[in-house]
């Protein structure tokens, strides 16, 4: 998900992850590399060649970003999900949510 | 705080996380995150390298883990086969761990257990080395006490605890003051008796000192009674007598083994002065006794201490501690006894199953590992350094492990659930084995260990393996032959340690069969024991032997029952007979021998199919008022008179009550009477009616089959006094057949690890003769294509597995014959170098080497030489 709205690099996921889970899931980088190789080894990431501008970039950052394939896959697993909380409401497994 | 750019980047590339760029880019990552912590503190950046190690870490043995899964699962059978060999293995030794380590590792629950010690007195020339102390003795060794804070003495008796409607037959301990003091236990609930509540009693004679009578429950007997908190404080019914229950013991309290309750004991009420003017009995030697060091004090010198008052106390009374000398032994090996030293046999046999175990998957790894030469070259040449290959046969073998344990763990507890019915009674502490965290340690680390035998192994082998050559193809040949030489070894090896459980077993097995064509000297088929305690309050003098006979007489008129007696002290009973001093007619010599002395009811040898060789049986015409006479056993008689006839001999025998002469009217053959292992002992028999005692065993000897009998019988002996004890109702071949069952759960065992062995042994072989003959398939078709007959090609695969298998038997029986040595206590009428085992097992062993190579020989001779040669 952290690579759908454009590219980003390892250490740019894993602030993401953290920012989009409110600081409830941390990635570590050799974890992530490892995840990132089987996803890429998948064929549902792939790296990408656009840098940002120089002053930004360090040369040893790799950037990723979702592949065609892998944004098919992310969606399928997208409608999945949310057929699953449908059922689940609907058998009365899960209270709904709380209106905030 | 620098980041440690190095470190972490040499770690990384150590565990191979990932391609070089990628390892900058998690340096680089690591680096940022760094950065982030530096503003929480000096505590978030320790934090973080510890989290960014563990994360290297945990990552890189998951890619190596789950490389090494891909790989297993490709060759399924290899992982099965493996894991499921070593899993056998490690159950069989991982359940005799758990007897072991719970029987015998595991520390006597009592505070400071090494330093209680038994006492004992021995005398070599009678060849006693450890009979209890008498009571007189026990009560001077307390007066002196000497290097010990408390020193104490007991003996079980058996009785009847009445529980609503029926009865529990139990153990009870009599336990003289101090005894609760020696092993340092305090009850669960409730406590102990007090000095006052010992004084006086001795249940024996009726006597209680004047106070209300007291006993202490075991925890099994309370559970059994209900478990209720509240029956401490509560009365019991044991014998038809009430006793105030005072308190129940921990759980693992088993002094004596087995015991339900204890009561107390007081010698000198049990030996009053009107009946004993010399003081309590120095010549019974019926009691246990224990005894714990005070502080600071040696073993060594409690040993000193006890050979300086032995001394005094044979001086002070020749005539009954002349020779007799008072021994220390730690309580251990009184609680563990004979059941030690079997157990740790058994363990070794095991082991040496372990071993053979881990041998197997070695081989089967260094087979693996030489269908895999190519790719472990391959791997070098593309970069793997030697370490990561290394390390990647090492994860392979750690998860074959890491299978095996978890399937070892289960089949342990399944093996223990199926096993523990079997065990002997005997065997002290067995409710408390279970399968713990030790348990668990012990076979995790076995499988290590086993697991780095086979690793080790190929790792050599992945060393030696030179990746240009092997890519080449010429050196395949050398590395391969190197390792073929390895792998024929460690069979060789396999087949050696199956010999050696294999002639275990088979000297267990033929011990087995002379132990059961030993002649006990009686027939135990279809006899019905019982034991019979009359109530001293009730039966006294004339009235015991009334109560017997009527008895008796009861018994014999159950339809089928074929006839009755009664003696003190049956074979194979817990009860042993007493041990007294005779000598032919005339004055006390020096050294009288000694008999052991029973008292028998009329018929008692014809009930027991006891041959009387000349004389005559107890009958009605002994009585109190009549000659004193006795039947004597041939060793006895032998010993005593010679070649002349013993019948109507005199001989003084020295009895409770004083020396009189008796006269002998009947000679029996010999009988063993502690087990088949068990040497005949000179033996007289006092008709019950001139020496009348309380506590009898009932025998009745039966047209039908004894166990059928049980209940009538017993029913039939209550008919008589309804409020008489009567217990332990069982057959006669069942307490012949319980003084085997460590001969027969030692066979048991061993016979299973032998044919673990066996078969494991013939699937090394297997395995190694079909790899021989498809390495050389090609020289077999050669051979075949220039006319060698396909017989001559079996017969050559056959002789190869025959040498092995020679090999092997050879290696094993030297092996076998060495330990012999260590193994001949636990045999009976055979040798440790038994030819008939020793052939017998080289036949079985050729046999199984034959029947292993069978297929592949079979294989070679159906080659297709055409289709081999062409390809």
């Amino acid at each position: 998900m952290s690579v759908a709205d454009g590219s980003r690099h390892g250490y740019g996921i894993m602030q993401d992850v953290r920012s989009r889970s409110q600081g409830r899931v941390q990635l570590w980088p050799a974890a992530l590399y490892g995840s990132l190789r089987e996803l890429q080894d998948l064929g549902l990431i792939g790296e990408t060649a656009a840098r940002p501008s120089k002053d930004e970039d360090d040369e040893r950052r790799r950037y990723y970003r979702l592949t065609t394939r892998g944004r098919r896959v992310l969606e399928a697993e997208i409608h999945r999900l949310e057929d699953l909380v449908k059922a689940a409401r609907g058998a009365g497994v899960v209270a709904r949510p709380k209106k905030a | 705080m620098r980041f440690p750019d190095q470190t972490y980047r040499a770690l990384l590339r150590m565990l191979r996380v990932g391609r070089s760029e990628e390892v900058s880019a998690i340096v680089a990552d690591g680096r940022q995150l760094l950065a982030d912590a530096q503003h929480e503190g000096r505590a978030a950046v320790v934090r973080l390298w510890v989290i960014l190690f563990m994360d290297a870490v945990r990552t890189g043995v998951r890619l190596d883990v789950s490389h090494a899964l891909r790989l297993m699962a490709r060759a399924p059978g290899f992982t099965l086969t493996a894991s499921l060999t070593l899993a056998l293995g490690l159950t069989a030794t991982t359940t005799m761990f758990v007897l072991v380590n719970g029987v015998l590792l595991r520390p006597l629950p009592y505070k400071e257990a090494q330093r209680v010690v038994m006492l004992w007195e021995s005398n070599p020339s009678l060849s006693r080395p450890q009979d209890g102390p008498s009571p007189g003795n026990l009560l001077d060794l307390k007066e002196r006490r000497g290097p010990f804070s408390h020193l104490a003495g007991w003996s079980t008796v058996k009785m009847t605890v009445r529980n609503g409607e029926g009865g529990i037959p139990v153990t009870v301990s009599q336990v003289t003051d101090g005894f609760f003091d020696v092993f340092a236990l305090s009850p669960v609930i409730g406590r102990t008796f007090s000095t006052l509540e010992y004084r006086g009693v001795a249940v024996s004679r009726g006597s209680f000192g004047g106070h209300e009578p007291t006993l202490v429950l075991s925890h099994r007997l309370w559970q059994e009674l209900g478990g209720d908190p509240a029956a401490v404080g509560g009365m019991l019914d044991v014998d038809g007598r009430q006793w105030r229950v005072i308190g129940v013991m921990p759980r693992d309290f088993d002094m004596p083994h087995q015991s339900m309750l204890w009561i107390p004991w007081d010698p000198r009420a049990a030996y009053p002065p009107d009946r004993f003017p010399a003081g309590p009995p120095r010549d019974f030697r019926f009691l246990r006794a224990a005894a714990r060091l005070s502080d600071g004090v040696t073993t060594e010198s409690a040993g000193a201490w006890a050979r300086t008052v032995g001394g005094q106390l044979a001086s002070d009374f020749p005539a009954f501690n002349r020779d007799w000398a008072i021994t220390l032994t730690p309580l251990s090996d009184f609680v563990l006894g004979r059941v030690s030293s079997g157990l740790v046999a058994l363990f070794g046999a095991v082991a040496l199953l372990l071993v053979l175990t881990a041998v197997n998957i070695s081989s089967l790894m260094v087979a693996r590992t030489l269908e895999r030469t190519q790719e472990l070259a391959l791997r070098k040449a593309l970069g793997a350094s030697q370490l990561r290959v290394v390390r990647q046969l090492v994860i392979e073998a750690f998860l074959i492990a890491f299978s095996a344990t978890l399937v070892s763990v289960l089949g342990t507890v399944l093996c223990l659930r199926g096993l523990i019915p079997f065990l002997p009674d005997s065997i002290p502490r067995l409710d408390e084995l279970a399968v713990d965290f030790r348990v668990i340690m012990f076979s995790t680390a076995l499988a290590l260990l086993a697991a780095s035998l086979g690793a080790g192994l190929t790792a050599l082998l992945a060393h030696r393996s030179d990746l240009a050559l092997v890519l080449k193809g010429s050196s395949a040949r050398v590395t391969r032959s190197g390792a073929a030489r390895l792998r024929g070894t460690l069979v060789v090896v396999e087949v050696a340690l199956a010999v050696v459980l294999l002639v275990g077993a088979g000297l267990l097995v033929r011990s087995w069969v002379a132990l059961h064509s030993v002649d006990p000297g009686f027939d135990p088929s279809n006899v019905v024991v019982l034991r019979v305690s009359a109530d001293p309050r009730r039966y006294q003098g004339g009235q015991t032997a009334e109560y017997f006979r009527k008895v008796v007489t009861s018994l014999g008129e159950l339809p089928s029952v074929q006839s009755v007696a009664a003696v003190t002290a049956l074979p194979m009973s817990e009860v042993g007979a007493n041990f007294r001093p005779f000598w032919p007619e005339g004055p006390r010599p020096d050294a009288p021998s000694v008999a052991d002395v029973r008292m028998a009811m009329p018929e008692y040898f014809r009930t027991l199919r006891r041959r009387l060789d000349a004389g005559r049986e107890f009958d009605q015409r002994d009585t109190q008022t009549s000659t004193r006479v006795v039947v004597v056993n041939e060793s006895l008689a032998t010993r005593t008179w010679g070649s002349h006839p013993p019948i109507g001999q005199r001989l003084v025998l020295d009895y409770l009550g004083g020396a009189y002469p008796y006269e002998v009217v009947g000679v029996t053959r010999d009988a063993l009477y502690e087990g088949l292992r068990s040497e005949p002992r000179p033996e007289i028999f006092i008709p019950h009616a001139q020496n009348p005692y309380l506590l009898m065993n009932v025998i009745a000897r039966t047209a039908v089959p004894a166990e059928d009998m049980l209940q009538a019988a017993r029913a039939q002996v209550l008919s008589v006094d309804r409020e008489q004890s009567v217990h332990s109702v069982t057959t006669l071949e069942r307490l012949l057949d319980e003084t085997l069952s460590t001969d027969r759960l030692a066979l048991l065992l061993l016979t299973m690890f032998s044919v673990m062995g066996v078969v494991i042994a013939a699937a090394g072989v297997h395995a190694l003769m079909t790899r021989t003959v498809v390495e050389r398939r090609r020289e077999i078709a050669l051979r075949m294509a220039l006319g060698a007959s396909p017989e001559t090609l079996m017969w050559s695969v056959l002789r190869e597995s025959v040498s092995i298998g020679s090999l092997g038997v050879a290696f094993g029986v030297g092996a076998a014959l060495a330990i012999g040595r260590v193994a001949s206590s636990f045999l009976f009428g055979v040798m440790p170098y038994d030819p008939v085992t020793l052939v017998a097992v080289v036949a079985i062993i050729v046999a199984v080497t034959v029947m292993a190579a069978f297929l592949p020989a079979r294989m070679a001779m159906r080659t297709d030489p055409m289709s081999i040669l062409r390809s």
